[in-house]
């Protein structure tokens, strides 16, 4: 993979100048970074002490029993498989729809392609919210899905398809046609341009859709709360973490809710921490070739 | 709706269009776009058209009863629904005025390839993997009046006064200070991914050749960076909107539209109105499906205009 | 690039035989679902739960806790054909009951002598709330108390009291007191954000004998809250400076924060297992009427019910299992627990009271009852509570607020009686002390 291996040489107040640069970034990294250590710190207290609050964020003793309590009470182990296998879902539906549909719309000339993709594009807008659930719930059980973490997966990827084609075609349309003229010389039919040239060509911003489609599927809540209300064991981490709220008589665990959410938060940072070198990677050799 | 919202569409294609379409790969092309048009239907027309079968009616969940144009004349003296209206255009602007330019000057700061820019690139991206529910769960700790943390800090530093604590929450007046505050900490890594995924396909030799010139850093970014962005900003600029103007979980979950209706949007009544969690209320799914509607023509309507104005000033540049 | 692309299509095709294989439970056992959406009881609910399922070989028990979203949840499994067998009771099961979601338990229980002796189901049956008619859905096994004041001794004590005031005004008063000692420290009283016009204002007007809803006449009036609006804005203006959650103005509360708090009998088990208070002494006292007369009922809530589904494939073996969740040995552990009062006066002469801890305090006060259920309305706008605590809060005047709810309130209910969508609720010989004494009547006009 090709890198920048620009060496410029810094005068000394460029220097400075970076330094300070640096301290901006880094002050702003722990603002941004707070609230993230306040849950994982707050995860570790006593409930009262946690719902107390004042300005120390380190617990005056660390629980560990709210973890255990969360992975207990909260079944923990098969949430955090079911949103790993719900994000990737999610992810790979998304890349494989929005890639080939960004390609048709910037590639192909049919009648009725302006109306269609304005429809597309108006349902990015056109956000009837929470209202969509009931009438997606009728369907999947129609569709006898309701009992599956597949109706979630596909109504999330139509859910979040459109702004992803939008995305697509943009870079499609950066494309050089040539590249497309010149393997249609070579013998390349339609699929096979999209395969060979075009979806190596998309990588930077198929990395975007693959960070935005599984984030997504992650934090899908409400969807798989209605899908999954019969099925305890589909249930993916966010549902698991509300369902530790109390709506009956006493207080809630708030203690065993943060550890709930950071088990929630954990493996997601994991995931971007491990990948996004990947997937910047990936975008700075599409960049390159662009 | 304008479909001229792309950034790089080209002018008409060199050759003629009937050619094109006798060309191989009709099959193909359909094929492919076929599951994402099934997709379209089922996720979004369908439901669309389903919450037109109830805006006549009041609906339960259990038992409609149609009520002619009454849905309709309630709208229009809701005072909530209209005030909810203004308070959406007041946090979606407050939102994008704060988002936009921070996400913007993080990436370009990122840009300068300082040690550890990866990893702070990675920090910054970080809350936006948090679910919205968790993340206003987490700054109602945080903006507490008497043991919120940050009053804590502000007071330590001398910022304020002990006697005067800032009601974050329930102040009327900074309230929605509070929200901008947590809405662009979970939101603007996101828009600062799509201006760094820009940036590094801007080429190095501009940035060479313009060094060479003797530009500063800001002249720099005038001049090179921000117009090569223009493209993306536009792309980021719609998404941003659309966003704002959807946002209502997190809102929920850290000031459930409080103090008062002060920051009640649109999309949070419309649920409150679909899934009924007071207590004595009924779920009121045909009024909810009207405003559903309503909020759509409003959000439509704001895009239309900023993909107008978005393509004056392309004429204009 | 391809090689990524078919690692990521095979991982979807793993992603699909993962997601097909379903759990199947293959017992010879009648599985009995029930939802709740109580999880304080979470514990004592397993462990009997489990001696039941070791019990019975023809009947198994799986408890499902669902707390966000209840009514809507068990009305969307209902329609998908997946409901539970037996749900907790707090749904609207009118709506429920005409929808033919549910099934009346009154035969069952007409042919069950047991358990009418425990649970006394005839004496407990409130209109609107449990039963319709001579229908019964659900039969209460506890409930919990109207709202009281839990205090701080010490603080109140300090400030020159030896009990909490009977008026009004003297509450306030008390409240300013010890506000202006604690000169920031501490608090004469504290709100919190979550519905805290119920918590104590609302129930000062009940027992002063204000209601929102006009039994007699057979519509919505708030005017006669004025008079607690503005004694609620002084409330406010000596109130701990900040409304927050339930849990934590409950937490504040516990560490001395404040000295007046407003609650029902739930409190016993927070403020002893939960956030046990050691540093001083509570007390729970009821809550102050208007001129320190009573004048109407504090509304309780009658609670723990087991409603049947009628999608339930074996109702027999649901019955069994309320019976069994409604046995006196069940109920005697329950309510020696403290996770709810005695409903029923043979519990109630059952249990063992030195058990129940704090609970004991909150014991039933004479004029305590359940009021009708009040007709459920298409309204537009806020709701009543919290119109009403907005205009304490001074967001807005108290007289436009008033008038707003009115005019809301009975513009949708004579819209709604038109329409057909609901029935005016009529009492004639309503009494405010014994609200539930009365004739029920519902008119289609």
């Amino acid at each position: 993979m090709a890198k920048n291996e620009s060496r410029i040489v810094y005068s000394p107040t460029q220097k400075a100048i970076r330094a300070v640069l640096w301290v901006v970034l880094a002050f702003f990294a722990f603002l941004v970074i707070f609230p993230v250590l306040y849950i994982v710190l707050g995860s570790f207290k006593e409930n009262a002490e946690l719902l107390r609050g004042g300005s120390n964020i380190f617990p005056s003793q660390w629980v560990v029993k709210n973890y255990t309590d969360a992975w207990e009470q909260a079944n923990f182990a098969v949430y955090t498989k079911n949103s790993i296998l719900l994000s990737l879902g999610v992810m790979v539906g998304s890349l494989i729809v929005s890639s080939m549909a960004g390609y048709v719309f910037s590639r192909k000339t049919f009648p009725g392609k302006e109306l269609i993709y304005s429809i597309f594009v108006m349902f990015m807008f056109i956000n009837v919210g929470s209202v969509s659930l009931r009438p997606l719930y009728e369907l999947a059980i129609q569709m006898k899905m309701n009992k599956s973490l597949w109706a979630v997966i596909l109504f999330s990827i139509g859910g979040g398809q459109a702004t992803y084609i939008f995305l697509c075609r943009g870079y499609v349309n950066s494309v050089p046609r040539e590249l497309d003229e010149a393997a249609r010389i070579d013998g390349c039919g339609f699929f096979r341009i999209y395969w060979n040239i075009i979806l190596p060509m998309l990588k930077p911003v198929m990395a975007t859709i693959a960070i935005l489609s599984f984030r997504q599927g992650w934090n899908e809540y409400i969807m798989p709360m209605v899908f999954t209300m019969t099925n305890p064991n589909l249930r993916p981490l966010t549902v698991g973490v509300n369902l530790l709220k109390n709506a009956g008589d006493g207080a809630a665990a708030w203690n065993i809710m943060f550890a709930g959410a950071t088990i929630a938060i954990i493996p997601i940072l994991i995931v971007f921490c491990c990948f996004s070198r990947f997937f910047m990677g990936g975008l700075t050799a599409g960049a390159v070739k662009g | 709706m304008s479909t001229k919202v792309t950034y790089t569409d080209r002018p008409a294609r060199p050759r003629d269009k009937k050619m094109r379409l006798k060309e191989s790969g009709g099959v193909s092309a359909g094929l492919m776009l076929l599951p994402s048009i099934i997709f379209l239907c089922i996720c979004s027309v369908y439901p669309f058209i389903w919450i037109f079968r109830y805006i006549c009616y009041n609906y339960n969940g259990f038992k409609a009863t149609y009520t002619g144009v009454r849905n309709f004349t309630r709208m229009w003296g809701d005072a909530k629904f209209w005030n909810s209206v203004v308070t959406t255009f007041e946090y979606a602007g407050l939102k994008l005025i704060f988002i936009i330019p921070l996400a913007l000057i993080m990436a370009v700061l990122l840009n300068q390839k300082l040690k550890g820019s990866s990893l702070f690139r990675g920090v910054y991206f970080m809350p936006t993997v948090i679910s919205s529910s968790i993340s206003g769960m987490i700054f109602t700790f945080i903006f507490a009046t008497g043991n919120g943390v940050l009053n804590g800090v502000l007071t330590s530093l001398g910022i304020i006064s002990p006697q005067a604590p800032i009601g974050w929450l329930t102040d009327v007046g900074v309230v929605m200070a509070a929200v901008t505050i947590m809405s662009v900490w979970g939101g603007f890594g996101n828009y600062m991914l799509y201006f760094v995924t820009g940036m590094t396909s801007i080429s190095e030799d501009v940035y060479e050749s313009s060094r060479i010139d003797g530009a500063n850093a800001f002249q720099t970014f005038f001049r090179i960076t921000l117009p090569m962005l223009a493209p993306v900003l536009k792309v980021v600029l719609m998404l941003a909107i659309t966003g704002a103007f959807k946002d209502y979980e997190a809102i929920m979950v850290l000031t459930d539209g409080g103090p008062g209706t002060r920051t009640n949007v649109m999309f949070l009544y419309i649920y409150k109105l679909i899934f009924a969690n007071e207590a004595g209320s009924q779920a009121q799914i045909g009024y909810g499906a009207l405003l559903s509607v309503a909020a759509a023509i409003i959000v439509g309507g704001v895009t239309i205009i900023y993909n107008l104005v978005a393509r004056k000033l392309d004429d204009v540049v | 690039m391809k090689k990524q692309l078919r690692v990521l299509l095979s991982l979807a095709v793993c992603l699909a035989m993962v997601l097909s294989a379903c759990p199947v439970s293959a017992a010879g056992k009648t599985v009995i679902n029930y939802w709740s959406n109580d999880r304080h009881d979470e514990a004592y609910m397993t462990e009997k739960i489990a001696e039941f399922n070791a019990a019975h070989d023809d009947i198994e028990i799986v408890m499902t806790i669902m707390t966000d979203n209840y009514e809507n949840s068990i009305l969307l499994a209902y329609q998908g054909g997946d409901a539970p067998d037996i749900v907790g009771q707090s749904i609207d099961i009118k709506n429920f009951a005409e929808y033919g979601a549910i099934e009346s338990l009154t035969s069952y229980i007409a042919a069950d002598e047991e358990y009418q002796l425990v649970n006394e189901p005839f004496e407990h049956k409130f209109e609107g709330l449990n039963a319709l008619g001579d229908d019964i859905y659900w039969v209460p096994s506890g409930m919990r108390s109207g709202v009281r004041i839990e205090y701080n001794i010490d603080l109140v004590t300090a400030a020159g009291c030896d009990s909490i005031p009977t008026n009004l005004d003297d509450y306030i008063a008390l409240a300013t007191k010890i506000t202006e000692a604690g000169a920031g420290n501490y608090y004469g009283i504290g709100f919190t954000s979550s519905s805290p016009f119920e918590r104590q204002l609302e129930m000062m007007a009940q027992v002063s004998g204000v209601f929102y809803y006009d039994y007699v006449n057979g519509r919505f009036d708030f005017t006669g809250y004025k008079p607690f609006l503005e004694k609620g804005r002084q409330l406010v203006a000596v109130a701990y400076p900040d409304q927050q959650g339930v849990d934590n103005m409950r937490a504040q509360f516990a560490d001395g924060a404040f000295a007046l708090w407003g609650n029902a009998s739930q409190e016993a088990g927070v403020f002893t297992a939960q956030f046990p208070i050691t540093k001083f002494e509570w007390g729970v006292a009821p809550v102050p009427s208007l001129d320190g007369e009573i004048k109407g009922a504090l509304q309780t809530n009658p609670n723990k019910g087991y409603i049947m589904m009628s999608s339930c494939a074996n109702k027999d073996a649901a019955w069994e299992v309320i019976r069994f969740f409604q046995s006196e040995a069940f109920l005697k552990g329950y309510l020696e627990g403290g996770y709810t009062m005695p409903i029923s006066s043979h519990m109630d002469g059952v249990i063992d009271k030195s058990l129940v801890g704090r609970m004991a305090d909150f014991s039933l006060l004479p004029y305590e009852s359940v009021y009708p259920t009040v007709p459920t309305i298409n309204l537009t706008g806020d709701n009543y509570r919290t119109v009403l605590w907005n205009a304490i809060m001074g967001h807005v005047e108290i007289d436009a607020a008033i008038e707003d709810l009115n005019t809301r309130y009975n513009e949708a209910y004579e819209e709604d009686i038109a329409s057909g969508t609901v029935m005016r609720l009529v009492i004639p010989d309503y009494d405010p002390l014994h609200p539930s004494a009365g004739t029920a009547t519902y008119l289609d006009h």
